[in-house]
């Protein structure tokens, strides 16, 4: 059932790391990072993914962009199975998806100029080369903001949020269809933050991209997200669109870091949910819901089977037996 | 673009400058390199230019029979009075500022072998009435020559293998590293004085046999380096754009694991030096009747009666190290980032 305005479909994706210990390598567990997630991401929209550390956002990143192997599940770009695809399919899969790196200092090499580091992508696809190269290297410079002066400066002669310009141009370079970005501004200072986001929701109009936005923090995500997923320990327990989910949460999770958002006005300040418990080990996941150990309205339903994502109302998919507000 | 140096090679270099001890080793082993090299034009049994009858003769780059010069043999010996009187006579001749040639037997009669420093010698003459002098710059341009080919092959060697092993990882580094732990646990000087009781290395069999042995050093630091670099967000942002294995190696793994490398570099080329030498002080180096330090030593010991041997190896071999660590440590101090 293949829709056709969604530009990628993830079905039922697993990305499970062995663990081996001893002499020989036995392979004595799994980190189950991804287990089972799917979601499908319209053209042109902005699909937000929240979380918190270690639940396998960033996971789901890289094996999109198959630098992780996928155990298992399907990924597909437009038509493309991504997952079985031949060399030369995936090196225009590359072509059309760009990923933005969270960390500004270690995303760009510190021993290639601007002009090398965003024209290194267009000369590998062969897209142009001698004047017209440089010429789509300033171009690139320009609409993220940057003069195209700095075309022979190194990344050390930046700040952070010019660094992540520098990454979004090279990102932007091969005209890509669809961009991940794996946490672009957890790493930058709160005002230039805005910056970024509003030079990120600006390019997105213009080129009409679809972003894959990865997050921890989640005012940014409300902000800037069309619909969102919240993961846990590798699962997406609930998705909806981004207003529906702040206004409603149905999972106990969700309702829990909605909470720990701050708020400038008092008045908007609720009670804080405070969960107990630490996130459990993803060797050892708990049995039944993923979160039961730490829920607040856990039952003994949940600490026996694990809840399958069901669309509730409106587009609201939540994993969970007893959602919250139903 | 790429000849304006990089803001960070800048620092690098005032730091390097900055290092008075490893600059000013520098320039004076630099000095004595220039000096050094065209050691043929510098101390030679042969005249640089010569005019015979109206004609000049370039005998330090063309051989010339001796029958141009109305004598008989096939190679013409300059210092041969007949031939100086026979050239003077009908020309001129300019020598080199020393008349003596590595391997120039000081042919004055009564002299003692080996005979003191004089005029004539202004280090004395070995055993075998060879210009200590002549042997000392031809030795000297040896070892530096050795020691920085071995030095740039090993380091080639050294820094590719490296590169695969930290870049592909899991079994291959495996693999590697068990290998070079059984490389290195060989016992090296042992090996080579069998190998060279068995073949008669000359310069170049020298260089390929060392070789075999000197790159493992450098190999091991470049796989911690690229281990570490591999892991940052630029190489996975390289992979997924597509850029290809090998460009990633060439153009974001190496230039980045190359500093750590070039800090090591020096000290492989001071131990390459001292390798030459313990070779040629055994014997067991370059063919007998080559010019080196090493021989100049085993000379010097066995000559106790003629200090000079000894005092002039002793000083040659302890300064050339001396300047090759200072320069050394400031290359290495002046690409350290923790540094100031």
């Amino acid at each position: 059932m293949k829709d056709k305005d969604n530009i990628l479909d993830i079905e039922e994706l697993k990305t499970y790391f062995p663990i081996k210990t001893g002499l020989l390598r036995k392979t004595v567990g799994f980190l189950k990072a991804v287990d089972g997630v799917t979601f499908s991401i319209k053209r042109g929209q902005t699909f937000g993914l929240v979380g918190e550390s270690g639940c396998g956002k960033s996971t789901v990143a890289r094996t999109i962009t198959r630098l992780e192997r996928a155990t298992a599940g399907r990924i597909i770009f437009n038509d493309l199975d991504v997952l079985e695809a031949d060399k030369e399919q995936i090196l225009r899969f590359r072509k059309k998806v760009s990923l933005i790196f969270q960390d500004p200092y270690s995303s760009l090499n510190p021993r290639m100029t601007v002009g090398n580091i965003i024209g290194e992508p267009v000369k590998t696809h062969k897209i142009a080369s001698g004047i017209n190269l440089y010429e789509k290297v300033a171009d690139t410079l320009t609409k993220v903001g940057l003069s195209p002066e700095y075309i022979n400066r190194y990344p050390h002669e930046f700040s952070g949020g010019q660094r992540q310009r520098i990454s979004i141009a090279r990102a932007l370079a091969l005209n890509p269809e669809l961009v991940i970005c794996d946490e672009p501004v957890s790493a930058l200072d709160v005002s230039i933050q805005a910056q970024i986001l509003n030079l990120l929701k600006d390019i997105q109009a213009e080129f009409n991209l679809t972003l894959l936005f990865i997050a921890h923090d989640l005012a940014v995500v409300q902000f800037f997200c069309d619909v969102v997923a919240v993961m846990y320990l590798g699962r997406i327990v609930e998705q909806a669109e981004s207003d529906l989910l702040y206004k409603k949460p149905l999972h106990p999770y969700t309702e829990a870091l909605m909470s720990a958002i701050p708020q400038i006005d008092p008045s908007l300040r609720k009670k804080r949910t405070i969960l107990k418990g630490e996130v459990p080990s993803i060797v050892n996941p708990p049995g039944g819901c993923p979160f039961h150990p730490r829920c607040l309205y856990a039952k003994e339903k949940c600490s026996q089977i694990a809840p399958a994502l069901e669309l509730k109302e409106d587009g609201h998919m939540v994993a969970c037996h007893y959602p919250l507000s139903l | 673009m790429f000849f304006k140096m990089s803001i960070l090679n800048q620092r690098r270099l005032k730091k390097f400058k900055a290092n008075r001890r490893g600059y000013y080793s520098m320039l004076i082993f630099l000095f004595i390199l220039i000096f050094t090299l065209p050691a043929e034009f510098i101390s030679n049994d042969k005249p640089l230019f010569l005019d015979y009858k109206n004609q000049l003769y370039f005998p330090v780059v063309i051989d010339y029979p001796e029958s141009v010069f109305g004598g008989f043999l096939a190679k013409t010996n300059y210092r041969d009075p007949f031939i100086i009187e026979e050239i003077n006579a009908n020309g001129w001749m300019i020598w080199p500022p020393f008349k003596y040639s590595y391997r120039t037997i000081n042919k004055t009669p009564g002299m003692p072998v080996p005979s003191p420093p004089s005029i004539e010698n202004p280090l004395g003459t070995d055993n075998q009435a060879r210009d200590v002098f002549a042997r000392l710059i031809y030795g000297f341009r040896t070892t530096i020559l050795f020691s920085l080919i071995l030095t740039s092959f090993s380091s080639i060697i050294g820094i590719i293998t490296g590169a695969v092993q930290g870049y592909f990882g899991g079994l291959v580094d495996i693999i590697f590293q068990r290998l070079l732990e059984i490389w290195n646990g060989l016992p090296l000087f042992f090996l080579l004085i069998v190998i060279f009781s068995i073949i008669n290395p000359g310069f170049w069999i020298l260089i390929c046999v060392l070789l075999v042995f000197s790159w493992a050093g450098l190999s091991n630091v470049v796989r911690a380096e690229v281990l570490r670099i591999r892991n940052f967000d630029f190489i996975k942002a390289a992979r997924a754009l597509g850029v290809k294995k090998h460009n990633i190696i060439l153009k974001h793994v190496l230039p980045n694991a190359m500093v750590a490398a070039m800090t090591f570099i020096p000290f492989t080329f001071s131990g390459a030096v001292t390798m030459l030498i313990i070779l040629d002080f055994l014997g067991f180096g370059l063919p007998a009747g080559s010019a080196s330090l090493g021989e100049l030593l085993a000379q010097g010991r066995a000559n106790i009666q003629a200090p000079w041997l000894g005092i002039v190896g002793f000083f040659s071999v302890s300064i050339t190290l001396v300047l090759i660590i200072f320069i050394g440590e400031a290359f290495r101090d002046s690409f350290d980032p923790k540094k100031i």
